[in-house]
């Protein structure tokens, strides 16, 4: 997928999508988290109630954030892992234990992503409100989304040969 | 038998959020509890505010790095900083203490006033042996004469970043606050005023930003759901079991922050305080620690591994052998974060005469 010269497959335009999509609903996510937050830093200084649904629209755009950006972390693979330097072990020796490892964190995901689903379920059967016409439930439906956008990214490093070589922290690939 | 083959796979690279969910996990199934308790834990990092700020403190710290061009201005006394406001490791280790000692632990502010006393003996000593230290070093890394102008070219962010962060150490803004006015105001210094970062690379630099915070926050929500499981179910390792009652309180502290040592040589220091913490705290809770002396003396242990690995990993074999001045120069560059560590566990003082007398 990356730096290779053969024209991009529907699996990688898919992937470039996905990833454009992911950047500007982050790009949205941190006006909303700067503009939450100016607006309750204003509220609480100027005690004004009207305003006092920001702080757990922060929340919210927080959680959202922290799912998303996990997700485009793992397309990256910038998550953070002891690193050792110097070349302890051979090339070919990496490439199988880092498929073993994305192997792992990927089915851990897909187990958090359906775990996730189960609290959302849970959640949307109490029917809370998080803020204005906002649902609890909504709110955490980032976390099963989340697992899952990882979950495909981590598994796709795992059984794809030419993801394989991949290190992590090496550069993104297509942007 | 799982924990020991999970912290083996920590070591060749496996995820760390994924160890601590792991870690968790089996925690949760070994008391016959479900797995769902761990993302009803992690999601209660939703209920903490302060962490708003740490997003909008890296995509300040992204805007900052992106339009300026010398990015070493600071040269190698670069890890103290770790100890001034806004560190971002200082404001995590807050949110932990907060979230496990009940909403009374230490606020960000607090920790970046008992980092001020250990950040300022760290640049009194550096300053003293600065001529000695930088003959180990590249020429090319360390700053020159033309320090002032480089202060200088910051005149547009040094002044209001200086007054934000004046500010928060004498508490007249809170974290949030000041993540809010610098992340405002470096976006429109860098793309209004400097121009050095245009309108089509926002969004790259926005996901560079948000997927290092994503990366940091992950962690810290399997962190505190894990301290959470380790405190709420009894298991949590307690070092008091091995230690001596008559051990006085400074050797404690050592004794406690001595694996931020060997950690820091691993990692660096914003994941290694998010591992330690949650193992660690209950034990500082029951031998009646400061946790805003813990902190400072822990943050100092992993500085301490990160010189440490610093001179060992650069080292190829042979170097410095026949060489006398930068064997010395590299053993005071050890020293100044040994002695700082020292000096933070057997004198209080140091650490807690700020918080206690503003806080």
């Amino acid at each position: 997928m990356s730096g290779s010269t053969h024209p991009p497959d529907l699996f990688e335009r898919l992937q470039r999508w996905l990833e454009r999509i992911e950047t500007a609903l982050l790009v949205v996510l941190l006006a909303a988290l700067l503009g939450l937050a100016a607006a309750e830093m204003l509220s609480r200084h100027l005690d004004l109630v009207a305003l006092d649904w920001t702080q757990a629209a922060l929340q919210a755009v927080l959680l959202w954030l922290i799912m998303l950006g996990s997700a485009l972390a793992c397309d990256r693979l910038k998550h953070l892992r002891i690193e050792w330097p110097g070349g302890l072990i051979g090339p070919g020796a990496r490439a199988w234990i880092n498929r073993l490892l994305w192997l792992a964190s990927g089915v851990l995901c897909l187990a958090l992503a359906w775990q996730g689903l189960h609290l959302v379920a849970l959640e949307y059967r109490f029917q809370t409100v998080a803020f204005l016409d906002v649902s609890s439930w909504q709110v955490l439906m980032a976390i099963p989304v989340g697992f899952a956008l990882m979950a495909a990214r981590l598994l796709a490093y795992a059984v794809s040969p030419a993801l394989a070589e991949q290190q992590p922290g090496a550069p993104p690939r297509s942007s | 038998m799982m924990i020991l083959v999970l912290i083996l796979l920590a070591l060749v690279g496996l995820p760390l959020f994924a160890v601590l969910a792991l870690i968790s996990i089996t925690l949760l199934r070994s008391i016959e509890l479900e797995p769902i308790l761990l993302l009803m834990e992690f999601q209660r990092l939703g209920e903490l505010p302060e962490l708003a700020a740490v997003p909008l403190l890296i995509f300040a710290g992204t805007l900052l790095a992106a339009s300026r061009r010398p990015k070493d201005w600071l040269g190698t006394a670069a890890l103290p900083a770790s100890l001034l406001a806004p560190s971002l490791v200082l404001i995590l280790y807050a949110v932990l203490a907060q979230h496990l000692i009940l909403l009374v632990g230490p606020s960000p502010e607090d920790m970046f006033r008992a980092g001020l006393g250990p950040a300022m003996l760290w640049l009194i000593l550096f300053g003293l042996m600065s001529r000695r230290i930088a003959q180990g070093l590249d020429p090319a890394s360390v700053p020159g004469p033309g320090i002032g102008q480089r202060l200088r070219s910051f005149s547009w962010e040094l002044p209001v970043l200086g007054a934000i962060l004046l500010g928060l150490y004498i508490g007249w803004v809170e974290i949030l606050d000041a993540a809010v006015l610098m992340a405002s105001w470096l976006l429109i210094v860098t793309l209004w005023v400097r121009r050095g970062v245009t309108w089509r690379q926002l969004p790259a630099l926005v996901s560079a930003a948000m997927l290092h915070s994503a990366a940091v926050l992950l962690l810290l929500g399997m962190s505190l759901a894990l301290a959470r499981i380790l405190t709420g179910v009894g298991l949590a390792p307690n070092t008091l079991y091995i230690a001596p009652a008559w051990l006085a309180q400074p050797l404690l502290f050592l004794l406690i922050s001595l694996p931020g040592v060997v950690v820091g040589l691993l990692l660096r220091p914003v994941p290694a305080m998010l591992v330690l913490v949650p193992v660690l705290m209950p034990t500082v809770l029951l031998a009646g620690l400061e946790p805003a002396q813990l902190g400072i003396v822990l943050l100092l242990s992993l500085l301490l591994g990160q010189a440490l690995r610093a001179e060992y990993s650069t080292r190829t074999p042979g170097q410095h052998e026949n060489a006398q001045r930068p064997d010395r120069a590299a053993r005071l560059r050890i020293a100044i974060p040994a002695l700082i560590w020292l000096a933070a566990a057997l004198f209080p003082v140091l650490t807690l005469w700020l918080p206690q007398s503003i806080g």
